[in-house]
């Protein structure tokens, strides 16, 4: 089942372009959406979010089709989290939380009161005073608290304390203990999705790098290190990213095992994080542009 | 549609709190108008002022109130669908037409001088016409330069009170003739009503016109 559906999807902001988008994101899973700065997460987001727009393409999201038609049916079935606070400041989150009632269907002010205890927010203050980290934390018990099928959580653990960090994505394995549940992350903190993502999409420049299940992708790549005097054009053709220095090169490959079979102890094959994966596919693809 | 209304009503709060204040004394001053009240008229003229403009404004200002902090973002990504949103602005910003005309009103009967409700006749026509450019605008670009947009209010309300209003208030108070001004008397006591059928049938069509629209642009 698919819970969010995007079809040659194009989007024109000034002379930044999200091209041609094909994505399929599972029901039932946590994808991470990781890309650079400016690479195009939010404005993916947004389109989502029926906030934006698509100058071409399909989207559907849990099942509709039509995002303008269905907007106030698609948004009563998703929490958000932006990256940035977005909240009315001179509000307290009573204040919001009716507002909130108004607007959701199925709003839960105890799960909303519930979540507030726990992440320990003042309901009576003004959000004006809160913290980076409290408003973040104000952010999530809005996305938590009307039974939202679909999370999408636009770098939400950025402004995070460690500790809550670890308490956040421990709600989100809770949450996803409900297989209908789905979440789509972004972030720039790629180890937060080690240990949750079940897919990762990588986007860059307003394109789809790739989309594949997490694990598979750590599997397929690994983290080579060798002399620099094995790099010919054969050992080169089978490597991504290389970054050579006067003590070696390290790269990703795909090919591994062959190379291994190749060059047997002369190389180091090494695990590889998300992070690292996204700078060497990025490496490869300015020096491909040069 | 009620969420959102709900949402416009929060953010109107204190000036339908105040337009409430305006027309008890409004009232207040028509009920005892025998007695000498002239230390107060013009607290209450300005008081009327001030609330006209308030609530003849308030469409936009509220999307002004609503985009501090970018908090429209948050506003616009709550389950409520574009044509929903437009179609309820424009029944909450007739509300607040109503009530001006209202005020207005009420004002008239303070000092019995009902040469007043041609301004509002104007006023309300001119109102009726900003709003249907605005949420042509609006449509577009939606919280996009929201506070330049403020300009679309200012000049042509600025310049009907500065050009009709006041000398209509002169008119009546002091001894000025402006009969020798070719065609005064149109502009004077028929051009509100060309004004206020034309805000009407803009109005009606942006109604429907901006809604279509809606559907076909971002939101933020």
């Amino acid at each position: 089942m698919t819970a969010i559906q995007l079809k040659n999807v194009n989007k024109t902001q000034g002379s930044f372009k999200l091209q041609n988008i094909n994505l399929d994101i599972e029901k039932g899973f946590v994808t991470g959406l990781i890309g650079e700065n400016g690479a195009g997460k939010s404005s993916l987001i947004n389109l989502i979010l029926g906030m934006k727009k698509a100058d071409t393409g399909e989207i559907s999201v849990l099942g509709k089709q039509d995002i303008e038609a269905d907007r106030d049916e698609i948004l009563n079935r998703i929490g958000f989290v932006f990256s940035e606070d977005r909240f009315p400041l001179n509000k307290t989150p009573e204040q919001l939380m009716k507002i909130l009632d108004q607007f959701y269907r199925n709003f839960d002010k105890k799960i909303f009161d519930r979540y507030m205890e726990k992440f320990r927010t003042k309901k009576h203050q003004k959000i004006k005073v809160f913290s980076t980290g409290e408003k973040v934390k104000l952010s999530l018990a809005v996305a938590l608290s009307h039974h939202a099928e679909l999370l999408v959580l636009d770098e939400a653990t950025s402004n995070l304390d460690p500790n809550f960090r670890i308490e956040f994505l421990e709600i989100l394995q809770e949450l996803m203990m409900d297989e209908n549940m789905t979440i789509l992350f972004s972030t720039h903190i790629t180890s937060d999705l080690e240990s949750i993502a079940d897919y990762i999409i990588l986007i860059d420049e307003g394109n789809i790098v790739f989309h594949e299940e997490k694990d598979l992708l750590l599997e397929k790549y690994k983290k080579i290190k060798g002399p620099v005097d094995i790099l010919d054009d054969e050992t080169r053709s089978l490597l991504t990213g290389i970054k050579e220095s006067s003590v070696g090169f390290t790269a990703i490959s795909a090919e591994h095992q062959a190379l291994t079979e190749l060059y047997g102890s002369k190389i180091m094959t090494e695990q590889l994080k998300i992070d690292e994966l996204m700078f060497y596919l990025k490496k490869e693809r300015v020096s491909e542009n040069e | 549609m009620n969420k959102h209304f709900y949402l416009k009503l929060i953010y109107s709060k204190w000036t339908l709190v105040f337009t409430a204040v305006v027309i008890v004394l409004n009232l207040t001053a028509a009920l005892f108008s025998g007695m000498n009240h002239a230390a107060s008229a013009s607290v209450i003229s300005l008081a009327n002022l001030f609330i006209v403009i308030y609530l003849t404004a308030n469409f936009m200002n509220v999307h002004i109130l609503m985009s501090y902090n970018k908090s429209h973002e948050f506003f616009m990504a709550l389950p409520v669908n574009k044509k929903d949103f437009i179609k309820t602005d424009y029944m909450f910003h007739l509300m607040m037409t109503l009530l001006s005309i209202v005020v207005i009103f009420t004002y008239s009967l303070t000092n019995g001088e009902f040469y007043n409700l041609f301004g509002m006749i104007m006023i309300t026509g001119v109102n009726l016409l900003i709003a249907s450019f605005y949420y042509m605008t609006f449509v577009q670009d939606g919280f996009k330069n929201i506070n330049i947009k403020v300009i679309i209010y200012l000049v042509p309300m600025g310049f009907i009170f500065m050009f009709y209003f006041m000398p209509l208030i002169n008119l009546d108070g002091a001894a000025n003739d402006y009969s020798t001004i070719p065609f005064w008397n149109f502009i004077l006591y028929t051009l509100p009503y060309i004004i206020l059928a034309l805000g009407i049938i803009a109005y009606i069509i942006t109604y429907f016109t901006t809604q279509k629209q809606s559907v076909k642009n971002d939101l933020i």
